[in-house]
């Protein structure tokens, strides 16, 4: 094997590994999308959806709404904190989901002086754990 | 043929690097100050470092209407019953006159060269604490009670102490502390390169970090007195009379150690014990409590 084919070797080697990289980033990237089933009971995905919205407001590792948010409507939350609205009723207080999304994904972005953390914007929550987080928000 | 294959193969690099820059741009982001209270360009009635405290001291006070002077200097938050318990309970005294004890058997002893703390302390420490941290003109830089006790350590040709360690460093300033018990803190900020430090401490101050995107203003001036998970928030005005903190089970921790456990909170990377960014902060914040006496230490849950 003469050099000249030794090198064009360990550069294929490179871009099949890069390759390989490439798909995993893709996959990881996509994992957390909620895969929708034609055929599934669309009502209990939609339920399931909402349950895992009240998990994700629940987890001090993501949402961690109820540090600053009382949910009243919420059995498992002990939170007594003031700092934010309280999220019942939500539905009245924001009609346009929209908005409320936008507002979870970067508050900052509506009002500047807030303490609320960015969570789409960095990436504190994946945007389809945003999606079931408003959800699970619009039946409180 | 292997060059073909190389040409189908190539067009994929591009591709690969074009996501890798965009993942490390989203990271890079630059996240904007908290817009706060303390804004002199915005405020010119905000023009000296003590109109700017008493403007604070004034908008906690004017928030947070039940807060007192002896709560603040508890770093008590004000408005809910349940944060007062944990801000104002102590426990295990025990733990306190351990720390002290060692503090004071460190603070005796002799150097090699037969000198001691009082070469560089006069009084042995007695009420020198109160004045730290301080601008030295010198070095043009903030020295903290810490860098002075180092700083006469290696004048005297001995090692000087990790200011991570709370058992030696963090015991030794604790116990210097408590020769200033009751005593006013004062922070001085005269001059311009003074001045600029000051400066300094307070943009570390509002900076927002990390992903939760808090600054220090966020909880402990914006949102001073009101709960935050399972415990209160303190108001910047006082946290400096307390420190370091002792917590229950022995934790030792210095005001530096304390910012870096907000800032890992935020999930930011902490600034490093010492730094000049962290003794910028640790000068701004101090000032903020001027005037108002040093706690005895005391160890909380």
């Amino acid at each position: 094997m003469t050099w000249r084919a030794k090198i064009r070797l360990f550069a294929l080697v490179v871009c099949v590994l890069g390759l390989l990289l490439k798909i995993a980033i893709i996959q990881i990237a996509t994992a957390q999308v909620t895969p929708m089933q034609p055929a599934a009971n669309t009502a209990s995905i939609a339920q399931s959806r909402v349950a895992a919205g009240e998990a994700i407001a629940l987890d001090p590792g993501r949402g961690n709404c109820n540090a600053c948010h009382q949910l009243p409507n919420s059995a498992k939350a002990k939170g007594k904190s003031k700092i934010g609205i309280s999220l019942s009723a939500v539905r009245s207080k924001y009609p346009d989901d929209k908005k409320l999304r936008a507002l979870i994904w970067d508050a900052q972005e509506i009002n500047p002086q807030t303490i609320m953390p960015p969570y789409g914007k960095h990436r504190i929550l994946s945007e389809a754990e945003i999606d079931d987080l408003v959800l699970w928000l619009m039946t409180q | 043929m292997v060059d073909d294959a190389m040409k189908h193969i190539l067009i994929f690099v591009p591709v690969i690097l074009a996501l890798t820059l965009q993942a490390s741009a989203v990271s890079a982001q630059k996240i904007p100050p908290v817009n706060a209270l303390t804004n002199s360009t915005s405020n010119p009635s905000l023009s000296t470092p003590d109109s700017e405290r008493l403007a604070m001291v004034a908008f906690l006070k004017r928030n947070y209407a039940k807060l007192n002077n002896v709560e603040i200097t508890q770093a008590a938050a004000a408005l809910e019953p349940e944060v007062k318990i944990f801000a104002l309970g102590s426990d295990n005294e025990t733990n306190t006159a351990d720390v002290l004890a060692i503090g004071k058997k460190r603070r005796d002893a002799k150097f090699a060269n037969g000198k001691s703390f009082a070469q560089c302390f006069s009084g042995g420490g007695k009420r020198a604490a109160a004045n730290y941290p301080h601008f030295d003109a010198a070095s043009n830089s903030v020295l903290t009670l810490e860098a002075a006790l180092n700083k006469c350590l290696r004048t005297n040709n001995e090692m000087p102490l990790l200011i991570s360690d709370a058992w030696t460093m963090g015991a030794l300033a604790a116990y210097l502390r408590s020769l200033s018990d009751n005593v006013n803190l004062t922070i001085r900020v005269s001059g311009a390169a003074a001045r600029a430090r000051f400066d300094a401490g307070r943009a570390q101050f509002l900076q927002r970090r990390g992903q939760q995107n808090f600054a220090c203003a966020s909880c402990h001036v914006q949102h001073a007195g009101a709960i935050y998970g399972q415990s209160g928030l303190s108001a910047a005005v006082g946290q400096a009379t307390n420190m370091p903190v002792l917590w229950a089970g022995g934790k030792l921790r210095s005001v530096q150690m304390q910012f870096q456990v907000c800032m890992e909170r935020s999930g930011a990377l902490p600034l490093a014990l010492g730094s000049a960014a962290m003794n910028d902060l640790e000068y701004y914040h101090a000032f903020l409590s001027t005037g108002l006496p040093i706690q005895p230490l005391s160890a909380r849950r």
